[in-house]
């Protein structure tokens, strides 16, 4: 297969998560996302010979119109050639949510467990997991998925952080509710990651980042997805009421606004993944 | 009336673990004795040291309990003792971010038997729970002294094993729960959580009713409610009969259904019913 006719099986595939919905674009910055998104894939260099355009741009175009068949993408002015082009509403967000196969591969995490003392000179028991650069750069390298796992495991630490501090009254029926629905085996604790949410997002994986070519596809995959990120913080406490025990969304929004330990969390940087996540989920509807 | 430990359904235990009041215990022992009398008490035999009651059998967890939410939890098991490590017991407490705002503990001198008293306060509840748990005591002598005591129970918790004569746990095979709404009458069960329901009761009328006879005996052993003794002059096979009849006519719901978590055993969380003893 030639590496447009991958690229075509890629964007139809994926039906291209990365456009956020009711969003027009041109046909023109499609096709400049598509490049940075997969490089290997775009080369200008190989040309149709009817009219000399670039292959994957052809085939770029061709995609579109199989997805706008699909009613996945739609022309902004079918009449017109080229112009805008909009995602449908409800198919383009890159939905995340509590499965067992995340669950499975978030509590096999490499981990240890320790004592600790609190602040009640209790002592109490804490599994901590961490990744090595290594174990980070093979996720990145599995593309958009190992991407939103890492996201998903920080996110999830996150969740697991809220519930331990603020709402303690419902830890232990998370802990049991996720480890029955979602895990085989029985769990005392959620494991959790050692440092601050911005530690791994802005440090330990930017270092990781910086040194991998696929640095600016890894960035806007995960700019791009910021919004899924979000709710995917939001459907597990949403899940939590459903299924486990009661939350109240506005309440946690306040706690990670206002509470001094989650300040701590997020980076004051504007540019700093780990603001933007922050900034995201204040004002996430 | 001053207090004093002859008033606690187990001043027998504590006689003969040689138990002598220190410093403030009598008051919390008072203290327990004046819940026990006031409060619902639920009753979680061969409990091991499982602690998941003191989650679980509540109203807001399980609903159908209507009114009853139990503030004294009784535990008893024969095999688990805190032999060694005394602590043991505090840190998993600890662990599940309880407060132990007092305790007694009594052992007798091989540290065999033991009884605990704690006053909790536990991380879902504002109210204070007690839990009171005899180590290396049959859960038959625990009943016996409940029953004689004219205290009522309205909730059992039972999982895997838990009545009477017997170990299961592996060394023998389990000895199974369902026949605990025989005691009903003398302990005033209103409800049982368990994970062995009418699908378990069956189970076991397929494959061992010549127990039905053994297990009867138990609840006689700590039973006086003259019905349960008529029972056993039947014939074998009216026996069967007659238990499969009234085991089977109780009334259940399963509780974690449609993928809610109502109640949670790491081994059973899929079968915990909850029986409606009438």
């Amino acid at each position: 297969m030639e590496s447009y006719q991958i690229l075509k099986k890629n964007l139809i595939e994926s039906k291209m998560s990365w456009w956020l919905e009711e969003t027009e674009l041109e046909l023109k910055q499609i096709q400049s996302i598509v490049s940075e998104i997969y490089p290997n894939l775009c080369d200008s260099d190989i040309v149709r010979t009817d009219n000399g355009e670039a292959e994957w741009k052809h085939y770029t175009r061709l995609s579109l119109e199989t997805l706008n068949k699909k009613g996945i993408v739609k022309k902004v002015n079918p009449t017109k050639r080229g112009g805008l082009w909009v995602k449908n509403k409800n198919i383009s967000i890159n939905y995340l949510k509590i499965t067992s196969s995340f669950i499975n591969e978030y509590y096999d995490l490499p981990s240890y467990e320790r004592n600790t003392f609190n602040s009640m000179q209790y002592n109490f028991f804490k599994k901590e997991w961490y990744l090595s650069k290594n174990d980070i750069a093979s996720y990145i390298n599995k593309g958009s998925s190992g991407i939103d796992f890492l996201w998903q495991a920080i996110i999830f630490n996150l969740f697991s952080k809220i519930v331990y501090y603020y709402h303690k009254k419902n830890y232990k029926y998370c802990s049991d509710f996720i480890g029955w629905r979602f895990y085989e085996f029985n769990i005392q604790c959620i494991p959790i990651f050692k440092g601050k949410f911005k530690n791994f997002v802005d440090e330990y994986l930017l270092t990781v980042l910086n040194k991998n070519k696929k640095n600016k596809y890894i960035t806007d995959h995960s700019l791009i997805n910021m919004n899924s990120y979000c709710a995917f913080l939001f459907s597990i406490f949403e899940l939590m009421n459903k299924d486990c025990c009661e939350f109240n969304i506005e309440e946690i929004i306040s706690e990670i606004k206002n509470y001094d330990e989650f300040k701590d969390e997020f980076s004051d940087n504007p540019k700093s993944m780990s603001y933007i996540f922050k900034n995201t989920l204040l004002n996430y509807k | 009336m001053e207090f004093s430990t002859d008033q606690l359904f187990f001043s027998s235990m504590l006689k003969e673990l040689e138990y002598k009041p220190k410093n403030n215990e009598l008051s919390l022992l008072k203290e327990l004795y004046d819940e026990m009398a006031n409060m619902a008490i639920s009753y979680y035999p061969s409990s091991g040291a499982d602690i998941n009651d003191l989650f679980y059998a509540n109203n807001k967890k399980v609903e159908l309990l209507g009114e009853l939410n139990p503030s004294v939890f009784i535990h008893s098991d024969y095999l688990h003792t805190d032999l060694n490590s005394p602590d043991n017991f505090d840190k998993d407490l600890r662990l599940h971010r309880i407060n132990i705002l007092g305790s007694v503990k009594v052992f007798d001198k091989s540290k065999l038997k033991s009884i605990y008293i704690y006053k909790l306060k536990t991380p879902i509840s504002d109210e204070f729970k007690w839990l009171v748990l005899f180590w290396g005591y049959y859960n038959e002598e625990v009943l016996i002294d409940l029953i004689n005591s004219k205290i009522n129970v309205p909730l059992i918790y039972t999982v895997c094993d838990g009545i009477t004569s017997g170990w299961g746990a592996g060394y023998t095979p389990s000895i199974p729960t369902i026949m605990y709404p025989f005691l009903a009458v003398d302990l005033g069960i209103k409800y049982i959580i368990t994970e062995q329901n009418s699908e378990h009761i069956k189970s076991f009328i397929e494959q061992k009713y010549d127990q039905f006879r053994t297990w009867l005996n138990n609840v006689l052993l700590v039973s006086k409610n003259p019905s349960i003794k008529s029972l056993l002059e039947l014939s074998n096979k009216e026996l069967e009969k007659e238990l499969i009849i009234r085991l089977l006519k109780i009334e259940e719901e399963f509780l974690n259904t449609n993928g809610r978590l109502r109640c949670f055993d790491y081994r059973f969380t899929d079968h915990m019913v909850i029986k409606n003893i009438y």
